[in-house]
């Protein structure tokens, strides 16, 4: 019996079940706004956001996947003890937030998995500070400019608003909301799965799976999107209800001008390579419309919660792994 | 319009990024603020 085999397997599976609750915990986002604003019941929005989730395999890269892989430590010191070690503590941190029903960030918590069992494993010298600070700016800009792009949207669909009758507005919206929500569940599952497809296809290069260049087979890509759409499916009703209604109160067009801005950004990070968090940025796309109404249209408690929860999330995560990491290193 | 209204915004991005991640920080963080402010000085009116 191949004891090394069976350890690169339980923590492919591992990976897989991370993904699964990565779809859970954050997929969730995707249908809040679109049940928020009535146009599809729950259960037909998690079905489109899933089926989304999976689609987005097609076509839109791996440069996340290469950023996870090889960007943010040195593949050198990976070995399974460590991707084990990074897993266990993005695992534990996700699903401590999940029972608090904070909406934190899969992404970052996976990331700080990888730099606490790093940091334990070889020191600080492993850490790749320029794949680790585009990551960290991003926390900042990703939700920022979720925010600026749907202020600008919504403001810009208020002027259209001015022009046409409002319940012909909504209605149009209402079909558009489809697009917009489909959208973000293509981003939300291209960006999201690669960073699986990338802790899955570093375990293997590292343990000689993979020959000698390093790639994310196919078979990666498609487990990984069908990891996280049957996340999505199973739900995630907590968060749902923290994002889409108790941060503020949306119409079809501003569900539409959430999910349209944050879709763009999710999408523009995940072809410049930047793991970001989907979370994070529908949250400022919803702050965004939401303050274009009034900004106490925006519960901030809520806001301010999700924020120390984002703050939180890479240092608390890195402290998981890096505790996992030195018991299993024992072993 | 949604395209009218995003292409020119990530547009604008990518060639912030182009320039240095410290110039779209500090761009997107000084952007979002300022857009706050004026937010909230129109909706309190």
């Amino acid at each position: 019996m191949d004891w090394e085999l069976l350890l690169v397997i339980f923590i492919v599976a591992l990976a897989l079940g991370f993904d699964f609750i990565n779809g859970f915990h954050d997929a969730a986002n995707s249908v809040a706004t679109i049940v928020s604003t009535r146009v599809l019941t729950p259960t037909q929005a998690v079905i489109w956001a899933a089926f989304f989730n999976f689609v987005a395999a097609f076509g839109l890269g791996i440069h996340v996947a290469n950023t996870i892989g090889k960007g943010i430590i040195e593949t050198s010191i990976v070995d399974e003890k460590l991707i084990l070690a990074a897993l266990v503590g993005a695992i534990v941190w996700d699903i401590i937030t999940w029972r608090v029903g904070l909406p934190t960030s899969s992404s970052h918590a996976l990331i700080g998995g990888l730099i606490g069992a790093a940091l334990v494993s070889a020191g600080p010298d492993v850490i790749i500070k320029e794949g680790v600070e585009r990551t960290s700016a991003f926390i900042v800009i990703s939700p920022m400019v979720g925010f600026i792009a749907a202020v600008f949207l919504a403001l810009a669909l208020m002027r259209l608003y001015a022009r046409i009758a409002p319940s012909t507005a909504q209605g149009v919206f209402r079909r558009l909301q489809l697009l917009s929500a489909a959208a973000y569940s293509l981003g939300h599952g291209t960006n999201d799965a690669q960073k699986t497809m990338g802790i899955i296809a570093v375990l293997l290069f590292t343990t000689g799976h993979l020959g000698g260049e390093f790639h994310v087979p196919i078979w990666v890509i498609l487990s990984a999107h069908a990891a996280i759409a049957a996340g999505t499916l199973a739900g995630g009703w907590r968060i749902v209800r923290t994002m889409g209604l108790r941060i503020t109160k949306l119409e079809p067009s501003d569900g539409f001008a959430a999910e349209a801005s944050s879709a763009a950004a999710i999408l523009f990070a995940t072809q410049v390579g930047i793991p970001v968090s989907t979370t994070q940025t529908i949250a400022g796309g919803i702050i965004g419309v939401g303050s274009t109404k009034r900004l106490s249209a925006v519960r901030w408690g809520v806001a301010i919660n999700i924020v120390i929860a984002w703050v939180l999330t890479i240092p608390a995560s890195a402290a998981v792994a890096a505790l996992t990491f030195a018991i299993v290193d024992e072993f | 319009m949604a395209a009218l209204v995003l292409t020119p915004i990530f547009f604008a991005l990518k060639l912030l990024l182009d320039a240095g991640l410290g110039v779209v920080f500090g761009t997107v963080i000084v952007a979002g603020l300022l857009l706050g402010y004026l937010l909230r000085q129109e909706t309190t009116r």
